[in-house]
């Protein structure tokens, strides 16, 4: 498992049990708020019955009562029985069968209530009929005179009454009907009549009604629906145990969540430590071998290119090993590693302080060692203090002490590398020493020697037929085709390398081997186009046509080949020497005669002038490719060209536009009225045309 | 239940409060601005279908907060079939209606309006009528916040005016308190209202309104069944002719008495009710000073009533 996917379900799982957490809170909230209201709605219901049957033996017992607390007991019982019914915790699924059992109940409520309604409606009566009773013998019957047999009869009765009433037992009163028909049937005077009727009249009410007074408050008290109630509160709190549960559960979930989160999160916290760590570790070995050598450990050219730049007065001693390449052909590499270890410690030894030395490898077996703030004159003893260290040290390859040289330059003089190198290079050609001291005139003679080199190539390449025309197609942009040739010189070297004009010609024209080229590519050309009949140029300098020797074999070529030249014309290239313009007037004319036209060459490069162009000549004008290159992007060369173009157009010449690489600066130069084309997009210098 | 009338014995000394409980001299859950909008609802014969009908033509504040007539007479001269209680005090009713068919004064209030033969309107009439009236909507919408006007808002805020009718400062409730004395026959009648069984119904704060009883206890009173009693509730045998215990508060001026009106004066009421219920013939001086009792019920005229 990669890191990213780690850190995103650390970071999913992290949000997740945070998420979790607080719906896990909302919801325990939710369902404690709630369970506490209807567990409470449950319990103020059962607790109702107890207040309101204490209240009816209340009523039951005293004489005087008030009834405002029943009826407002009934009233909070009732209201809290609607609560329960529209209760949105029981409206849930799983407490479907509380909600039922709840509704179910509705019937016992009423019936409740109603029987309370019905307990006090005869409790009333029972009530003042006691009361009547009682009251009636204390106030009424002592001022009859009722005879004493009559008295005792209604004592008996009245005893009766209240020993059922006492007692709750109707059974009491099973023969007090008899003794009424008794008294009932007494001879009476009319106000005794009138006592003994009402007192009858509450007896019998008494009679009557009492067994349904004692099953009133028997049926009240033991209460049936209260135990319905406790019955439902019990069973809603068995379902709501699995709330719980699943709250429970949930919590464990969550904790579980949360651990595994705490975990990834700390172990990619130590991941990451150690991962940050190593990657230190990392850059600093990368920083480290991006500046040193990982072989000796010396700092590398990286290094001496940034250290170069920040050294005030910088000398350079520059060391490399003599036949460096034969110790690692005869020994093994292996040990021409170990022989720069040591070298790489030993350059390290002479005390060259206070100079600041750094050390450098700079490649293969060549050493830098940077001073800063010295003089030659210690430079070059601190180099050869160096070289005589190591040349007096004995290298024990395979128990044989083998000796090494080197070669040192010391160098303060700026390009500080290049110079060192060019000062080694004159070390080991011209001299017997070890240690060199470059100097300005070794630049001088490395360029003459260079020249050698190329006037070294330039005539062998004569001597040997290598100078070699190439020829490139001149398109007319109108009817597209091929119309003429350029024949340009080359040199083809002995390992097969193509040299061109600008590696060569800046020498050869400084050599009499010039003319031969320039004789050499006229001859060749013109045998080339003999039979091939196209048009076709060649390249003259303004100095070419300036030397009477030159102009002498020239011409001695046209009247050989008086048919083919008068296909050649004639590129002149300017050049900022001053001449004498009427002797190229009378050239061109010359020319003209044999045939052959004149163009002139680059026209728009270094020395340009459009003064002379007019007054001569000629009848093609070539664009210089430096123009021609950036004219789709380059506005003022855009410009320059169109000012050349309507110069020419004016002049009513054939203008050729060269290195023409793309399409699209092709349909630009033909939309401006340039006629022929030459470059990369028509066609390559080529030795063979096809 | 032997521990609970053990238990009872034991505290029943201390647990008796008076049977009569006096009316609080001043009521604080009142919203006043509510309250008064629901005055001017409660004289508004807009509710009724013919606008000749309101609240206030059956429980007149000029008769105790009931009406005068044997019944009332509602819409196109429409007869009730029972006589008008007392709206004042009703907040304290158990129930409300002679059956007690209700229990709260809301449901009492939703009553009448949709009755075919007392104002016999409906929600939406009733909504449509109050918004077409720009002063209503303004006080509507300065109680409720509301722009539109509903039937909902159009009960409690009559609710919420009857249940500022409270009558306090009756002479008996000043008794009760031991502000002042009652006089001699006063104090006789109080007394047989006590022992002649009364007050076993006629108790609590509204003297009355917190149970059922039938009418004829005793010695049963004529029954016909054209009265809505107990029974057109309940539908059981037992709860014919019976009917809610009402208030004796104000009795003096909401004759006449009974759900049949059939008692214009407060002896003749007196003498049927202890005939009937309560199986006694009282003597003419025990009524005299029962009569003299109950007129100490009167109580000041609500405080809502001539609130500006």
């Amino acid at each position: 498992m990669n890191s990213k996917l780690k850190i995103a379900i650390a970071v999913t799982l992290g949000t997740a049990s945070l998420l979790l957490g607080i719906y896990f809170y909302l919801l325990q909230k939710d369902f404690s708020r709630d369970y506490k209201e209807v567990s409470g709605q449950f319990h103020t219901l059962e607790s109702s019955f107890g207040q309101i049957n204490y209240e009816i033996l209340q009523s039951a017992l005293f004489a005087y009562h008030n009834q405002d607390t029943i009826s407002s007991r009934l009233t909070k019982l009732r209201e809290t029985y609607k609560m329960l019914t529209e209760s949105s915790m029981l409206r849930q699924k799983q407490y479907a069968r509380v909600m039922k059992a709840v509704e179910d109940a509705a019937d016992d409520i009423d019936n409740y209530e109603n029987g309370i309604n019905r307990y006090m409606m005869i409790n009333a009566g029972i009530k003042n009929s006691f009361v009547f009773l009682a009251s009636l013998m204390r106030k009424d019957a002592s001022s009859l005179s009722l005879d004493k047999e009559l008295q005792d009869e209604i004592y008996t009765i009245i005893d009766q009454f209240s020993t059922a009433r006492r007692m709750l037992d109707a059974d009491y009163l099973d023969d007090t009907e008899k003794l009424l028909e008794k008294l009932d049937n007494s001879h009476l005077a009319k106000n005794q009549r009138e006592f003994i009727d009402t007192f009858i009249l509450h007896a019998k009410f008494i009679i009557k009604n009492f067994p349904n007074y004692i099953n009133s408050i028997n049926s009240l008290l033991q209460a049936q629906t209260e135990l319905n109630i406790r019955q439902i509160r019990e069973l809603f709190i068995k379902t709501s145990q699995n709330d719980f549960q699943i709250l429970d559960r949930l919590a464990y979930i969550l904790l579980g969540v949360f651990i595994i989160a705490m975990v990834m999160i700390i172990s990619l916290l130590i991941r990451s430590g150690i991962e940050n760590i190593r990657l230190l570790r990392l850059q600093k070995e990368l920083q480290y071998s991006l500046t040193h050598d990982q072989l000796t450990g010396l700092l590398n050219r990286v290094s001496y290119d940034t250290i170069i730049q920040q050294t005030n007065v910088p000398t350079l001693l520059l060391l490399n090993i003599n036949n460096f390449k034969h110790i690692n052909d005869f020994y093994g590499n292996e040990t021409g590693d170990i022989i720069l270890q040591e070298i790489s410690s030993l350059i390290k030894l002479p005390l060259i302080e206070p100079y600041n030395p750094k050390f450098f490898r700079m490649g293969g077996d060549d050493f830098g060692i940077l001073l800063n703030k010295t003089d030659l004159v210690h430079a070059e003893r601190s180099a050869r203090a160096i070289a005589t260290t190591i040349e007096s040290y004995p290298f024990i390859v395979d128990n044989i002490e083998i000796f090494i040289t080197v070669s040192i330059s010391v160098n303060n003089v700026d390009p500080f590398m290049e110079n060192a190198d060019m000062a080694l290079k004159h070390l080991k050609t011209d001299y017997n020493d070890n240690v060199i001291v470059f100097t300005t005139d070794m630049r001088l003679k490395e360029k003459v020697q260079l020249n050698i080199a190329t006037m070294q190539r330039i005539k062998s390449a004569i001597e040997e037929n290598r100078i070699v025309p190439y020829y490139q197609p001149i398109f007319n942009l109108q009817t597209e085709e091929v119309e003429k040739y350029e024949a340009l010189v080359r040199i083809e070297q002995r390992d097969d390398k193509v040299l061109k004009p600008s590696d060569f010609m800046d020498v050869a024209v400084q050599t009499p081997y010039y003319k031969e080229i320039s004789n050499s590519m006229l001859e060749q050309t013109i045998a080339r186009f003999r039979s091939f009949n196209y048009r076709f140029s060649i390249n003259l300098n303004m100095r070419d046509i300036l030397n009477s020797s030159f102009n002498k074999d020239f011409f001695k070529i046209l009247d050989q080949n008086i048919e083919t030249a008068r296909r050649l014309d004639i590129e002149l290239l300017e050049n900022e020497e001053l001449f004498n313009l009427d002797l190229v007037i009378d050239f061109i004319h010359r020319v003209n005669r044999y045939g052959c036209r004149v163009a002139v060459d680059d026209f728009g490069s270094g020395y340009s002038n459009f003064s002379y162009v007019s007054s001569l000549p000629i009848d093609i004008l070539k664009i210089d490719g430096s123009l021609i290159r950036h004219i789709v992007n380059d506005k003022r060369k855009l410009n320059t060209v169109k000012t050349i173009i309507a110069f020419a157009q004016n002049l009513k010449l054939e203008i050729v536009a060269e290195y023409i690489e793309d399409r699209e600066t092709a349909e630009l130069l033909k939309s401006l009225g340039v006629t022929h084309a030459q470059g990369y997009y028509f066609g390559r210098p080529s030795k063979t045309i096809v | 239940m032997k521990k609970l009338i053990l238990l009872l014995t034991i505290f029943a000394a201390v647990s008796i409060a008076g049977p009569i409980v006096p009316l609080p001299r001043k009521i604080n859950d009142i919203d006043i601005k509510k309250a008064l909008l629901g005055r001017k609802l409660f004289s508004e014969t807009l509710l009724s279908s013919d606008r000749t009908v309101s609240c206030h033509s059956c429980h007149s504040f000029d008769y105790g907060g009931a009406d005068p007539r044997i019944v009332s007479v509602g819409i196109d001269e429409k007869h009730g079939n029972i006589q008008s209680p007392t709206v004042y005090n009703s907040r304290y009713n158990f129930k409300q209606f002679w059956n007690g068919r209700v229990n709260t004064l809301k449901e009492q209030a939703d009553g009448p309006t949709h009755n075919p033969m007392e104002m016999g309107m409906n929600a939406l009439l009733i909504e449509k009528r109050l918004n077409n009236d720009k002063e209503y909507k303004k006080e509507f919408a300065a109680v409720y916040g509301s722009s539109e006007i509903r039937y909902e808002q159009v009960i409690d805020a009559i609710v919420e005016f009857e249940r500022a009718l409270v009558t306090p400062d009756s002479k008996f409730d000043r008794f009760l308190r031991n502000e002042i004395k009652l006089n001699k026959e006063e104090m006789k009648g109080y007394l047989a209202f006590k022992q002649r069984g009364c007050i076993t119904c006629h108790n609590g704060i509204n003297i009355g309104e917190n149970s059922f009883q039938r009418m004829g206890l005793f010695v049963p009173y004529d029954f016909n069944g054209s009265y809505p009693d107990r029974h057109s509730v309940t539908h059981k045998e037992q709860d014919k002719n019976v009917f809610k215990v009402p208030t004796l508060r104000n009795i003096e001026l909401t004759a006449p008495y009974f759900h049949d009106g059939s008692s214009k004066t407060l002896d003749k009421a007196i003498r049927k009710m202890s005939h009937h219920n309560l199986g006694v013939n009282l003597k003419e001086d025990e009524i005299h000073n029962i009569v003299q009792f109950l007129k100490t019920l009167t109580g000041k005229r609500p405080a809502i009533l001539d609130l500006k």
